[in-house]
């Protein structure tokens, strides 16, 4: 039994001895005894949220802990293979570079869309890149969730004492995403060069764009639980965010634009961010936070919902 | 024509393959239709501008947007597996069955990607006709050259991807080839933009590069036909089909004279 559970149980029996022994004494007493009880309630009420928030923060740096074992254990596995690696880091940043060049020539040819020039194209571009570069090399199962849950293979995470979505999610990486991690901040550096203010607001958006995408993947993943095989649905929403957030915002009207800033908040990823970058407002700054910190708690929420649900495969696979 | 009824066999059985996987076609049958909803918000914006975009009016430029993405989707996935097969040494015991491998492949290829054009015309059809209404200037009667320029661009995307491919033969980790060769016909193959709008230099030298006869020519094609520029660029595409064929076949002649598996 916990300290505060065994405060919470000298409370009440004292609660009850004072009620039965006091019975018939006048108002001042009683007045006094109920603000007694009080404050002690009070002081459970604190113990209890104090050991609540230790236990959050306990469980959190164990997530935090295991995330940067995992990345340390993935890291050492990609680099075994350093040709196969720097291949893929380069084969990357240059694919992602072939969409400057169709930006390049539409703006030469258009001038500006909407508020949108070729600049701030790039913008997006340094954004999605670095935060979806990031969230799959630490969160490389994010895009194959659903299938994980169709084909039974939790089981081996749902064994161990760790938080399960967090040992799922980070248990692989995605080597590409070096490449997607890296073209982000170059790109950055070209269009801001060393700016510090923009820099850490730029790190600040690569690690809430990363949430979003890892909760947006993860969430369409989980659908599984629910609506069994929804791979077809699955890809749509992660396809639908990875496309919608590198074109510029002023195109997107009417219900998508509804959609992409409410129930697929898409428009956190990169839209919202691009004009903090561009203009410095406080509201613009601090709205990817939240809503990713949301969409991250809703995340977790949907999982550990779903996983009641889940019927296991009887498989065991290889984690790493 | 013994030795080509098997390979249509193979076809066949794909076809059949992928009518009873039909989910998986759908799947990209919605990743088409995000494309090009997002497409068509965006040059709808520039038209709104009142942009100059020489010959291309919102209603061509959609339909030839559709007709590029509609060939760079259907084509059959393949590369992976080609790559798997050469690097885990698979491809050993399917040298020794009565077919060429790359025939083989390409029967498969094509059984499968008939499927997914199909579905794709499907949808692509009705989402030209809800965005922009029908194409202006189309006849039926061009119809089955434009099938055939259609063709011969997937069959000219099956060669490139499968000579890249075999380098696996050389290199363990090749799929960035891939990425790169898939760019380059988004961009300098006009499945993005149509090469007319690129500065004129670069139109010029961009329009008879292989990545151009992929989706440029086909979509040109469908949206603005003339009979003496489909013979000519049927006739360049058909010749660069023969080059990428000649070069697939060299590397992989090489790449089995070099082969090296290890146990069984």
């Amino acid at each position: 039994m916990s300290t505060a559970d065994k405060k919470y149980k000298k409370t009440g029996t004292n609660a009850e001895t004072n009620a039965e022994t006091n019975a018939e004494t006048n108002t001042e007493t009683n007045a006094e005894i109920i603000a007694g009880a009080d404050t002690e309630t009070e002081e459970i009420m604190r113990t209890v949220t104090k050991e609540v928030k230790k236990a959050s923060r306990s469980a959190l740096m164990q997530s935090l802990g295991l995330i940067r074992a995992y990345f340390k254990l993935n890291l050492a596995a990609s680099m075994e293979y350093r040709t196969s690696f720097i291949l893929q880091v380069f084969g990357m940043a240059l694919n992602n570079a072939s969409f400057a060049f169709f930006w390049w020539i539409l703006f030469d040819r258009v001038g500006t869309i909407g508020n949108y020039g070729f600049r701030e194209v790039m913008m997006l571009w340094a954004i999605v890149s670095s935060s979806f570069g990031s969230g799959v090399v630490l969160f490389g199962n994010a895009m194959r969730l659903n299938d994980m849950i169709v084909k039974g293979e939790l089981d081996s995470y749902l064994l161990q004492p760790k938080n399960t979505l967090v040992n799922i999610l980070a248990s692989k990486t995605r080597v590409s995403g070096w490449g997607d991690l890296v073209y982000g901040f170059v790109l950055f550096f070209i269009l801001f060069g060393f700016d510090p203010i923009r820099l850490v607001l730029f790190i600040v958006y690569t690690i809430t764009g990363a949430l979003l995408f890892v909760s947006l993947f993860s969430l369409s993943g989980s659908l599984a639980f629910f609506l069994g095989n929804a791979n077809a649905l699955g890809n749509t929403m992660v396809e639908f965010a990875i496309s919608v957030s590198i074109y510029p915002e002023s195109i997107f009207t009417g219900p998508v634009k509804t959609l992409v800033f409410t129930a697929l908040p898409i428009a956190y990823i990169s839209f919202v961010p691009v004009r903090a970058l561009r203009t410095l407002t406080l509201v613009n700054g601090v709205m990817p936070i939240l809503v990713s910190l949301g969409m991250t708690v809703l995340t977790f929420f949907v999982f550990h919902t779903g996983l009641k649900r889940y019927e296991s495969g009887n498989l065991m696979i290889n984690k790493l | 024509m013994k030795s080509m009824m098997k390979y249509i066999f193979v076809a066949k059985v794909s076809m059949q393959e992928a009518l009873a996987y039909s989910m998986n076609f759908l799947g990209r049958g919605v990743f088409y239709i995000i494309i090009i909803s997002i497409m068509v918000f965006l040059w709808k914006a520039i038209y709104a501008q009142g942009v100059d975009t020489g010959d291309y009016d919102v209603n061509r430029m959609i339909w030839y947007l559709i007709i590029g993405e509609l060939i760079a989707l259907s084509g059959a996935r393949f590369y992976e597996e080609v790559s798997n097969d050469v690097k885990t040494g698979n491809i050993a015991y399917l040298m020794n069955k009565p077919y060429h491998y790359v025939n083989y492949q390409f029967a498969h290829y094509i059984g499968k990607t008939v499927i997914q054009l199909l579905v794709n015309c499907i949808i692509a059809i009705p989402l030209g006709l809800i965005y922009v209404g029908s194409l202006d200037g189309f006849s039926f009667k061009y119809l089955p050259f434009i099938i055939v320029t259609i063709l011969m661009g997937l069959c000219l995307d099956f060669m490139v991807n499968m000579a890249l491919a075999l380098s696996a033969f050389w290199v363990e980790e090749n799929e960035p080839f891939r990425w790169i060769y898939q760019k380059l016909v988004f961009t300098l193959g006009g499945m993005l933009i149509p090469l007319e709008l690129f500065p004129e230099k670069l139109y010029q030298i961009s329009r008879f590069l292989p990545f151009a006869f992929v989706t440029y020519v086909p979509a040109k094609l469908t949206t603005d036909f003339n009979m003496t520029e489909f013979l000519q660029l049927a006739g360049i595409q058909f010749g660069y089909i023969i080059l990428m064929m000649l070069i697939t076949m060299f590397i992989y002649q090489r790449g089995v004279k070099k082969l090296n598996v290890n146990g069984g």
